[in-house]
């Protein structure tokens, strides 16, 4: 008997899907957006001996793993980095891909 | 007349709400939960302040998919009136159902304070027992109230008047230093182009009695009971015509 099998846990994790997508989504404020958590970070920053520094922006960075492939999934990953993720009032998202790799074997 | 008052997970103003509305004659208010999927039994809605969802990712931003919203997107648009206060107006401009955002307060404190705001609209269903350029003195306690639209839905809002509520000194000049989070043009409160989605950062349901400091909210409360029993007089004459 594999190993795997007798382990609920690995069973969970090696699923029938052969393919993982790894996304990465950025959401930063639209420029004409106030950011002044940015403008604090840039003011300490040159009051810590940098004063070349002209602006600084805070947004969001996420991790995103999802099972399936990935040009099935990419559509729905935009409809929800569009509705859920930013708002796009205040924010612009990038969603940036990975190329999928093959889930390894667990031996 | 029954008022609904929405209760999300991380809600915390829904009491206040239930007690400011209960506490006049001839409403009443019940609780909703968000797993709730109609509002057909309610004259009116309101979606209180909070943290729906910890305001994780964005305030409002989760709880806009609550199922009840769906219910409250078809009511607005069949014409109830739905008020959102404080975490309820975050809600209904991520919900799309009122124009702009709100972000983090342009000092990046949060602000517990009572402020003057002045009623700009005096013939909206939110406002008309209230007087054109009259005060309302009213608490606010948020981190994230900083109005923001762009310049074209600005214009639009001002065009429409659509601003209900600006925030000014206690003389009701709108000057920089009433404008307590960094709100553009010191917009404390808007209304949809419909005019019957009503959302504001001042908590009326904390001004709604004389021994709190402030029974300004009330009024809000009043115009919207006056407004409903003027509609449904209005339908009732129609429907003897008919």
């Amino acid at each position: 008997m594999k190993p795997e099998s007798r382990n609920p846990l690995v069973g969970a994790v090696s699923r029938k899907y052969g393919e993982t997508m790894k996304v990465k989504v950025l959401v930063m404020p639209k420029a004409a957006v106030l950011d002044p958590q940015g403008n604090a970070v840039r003011d300490a920053m040159r009051h810590l001996g940098m004063p070349e520094v002209r602006s600084v922006r805070i947004g969001k960075y996420m991790e995103i793993e999802a099972d399936g492939e990935n040009g099935e999934l990419e559509p729905r990953l935009h409809r929800l980095c569009r509705d859920l993720l930013s708002n796009p009032v205040i924010e612009d998202y990038e969603l940036l891909k990975e190329k999928p790799a093959k889930r390894k074997r667990t031996k | 007349m029954k008022f609904a008052v929405i209760q999300f997970p991380g809600s915390n103003c829904d009491q206040d709400c239930i007690a400011a509305i209960n506490g006049l004659e001839g409403l009443r208010a019940e609780y909703v939960w968000h797993k709730e999927t109609s509002l057909d039994n309610f004259d009116a809605i309101v979606l209180p302040g909070g943290f729906a969802y910890g305001d994780y990712l964005r305030c409002g931003a989760i709880a806009r998919f609550s199922p009840i919203m769906r219910a409250v997107t078809s009511d607005a648009r069949a014409g109830k009136l739905v008020l959102g206060t404080c975490n309820g107006f975050q809600i209904l401009c991520e919900a799309g159902l009122l124009p702009g955002a709100l972000v983090r307060n342009r000092s990046l404190r949060f602000v517990c304070d009572t402020v003057t705001t002045r009623v700009e609209v005096d013939d909206s269903p939110f406002t008309h027992s209230c007087q054109k350029g009259s005060l309302l003195r009213l608490p606010i306690a948020h981190g994230e109230g900083c109005f923001f639209a762009n310049a074209e839905t600005l214009r639009e809002l001002n065009d429409n008047r659509q601003v209900i509520l600006r925030y000014t000194d206690s003389r009701g000049r709108i000057v920089p230093e009433s404008n307590p989070n960094g709100s553009i043009e010191n917009i404390a409160g808007i209304c949809n182009r419909e005019r019957n989605v009503f959302g504001l950062m001042p908590h009326p349901d904390r001004a709604s009695d004389a021994r709190l400091g402030s029974a300004d909210g009330a009024k809000i409360f009043r115009s919207m009971m006056q407004t409903i029993s003027a509609n449904s007089a209005t339908s009732e004459r129609a429907k003897q015509v008919a």
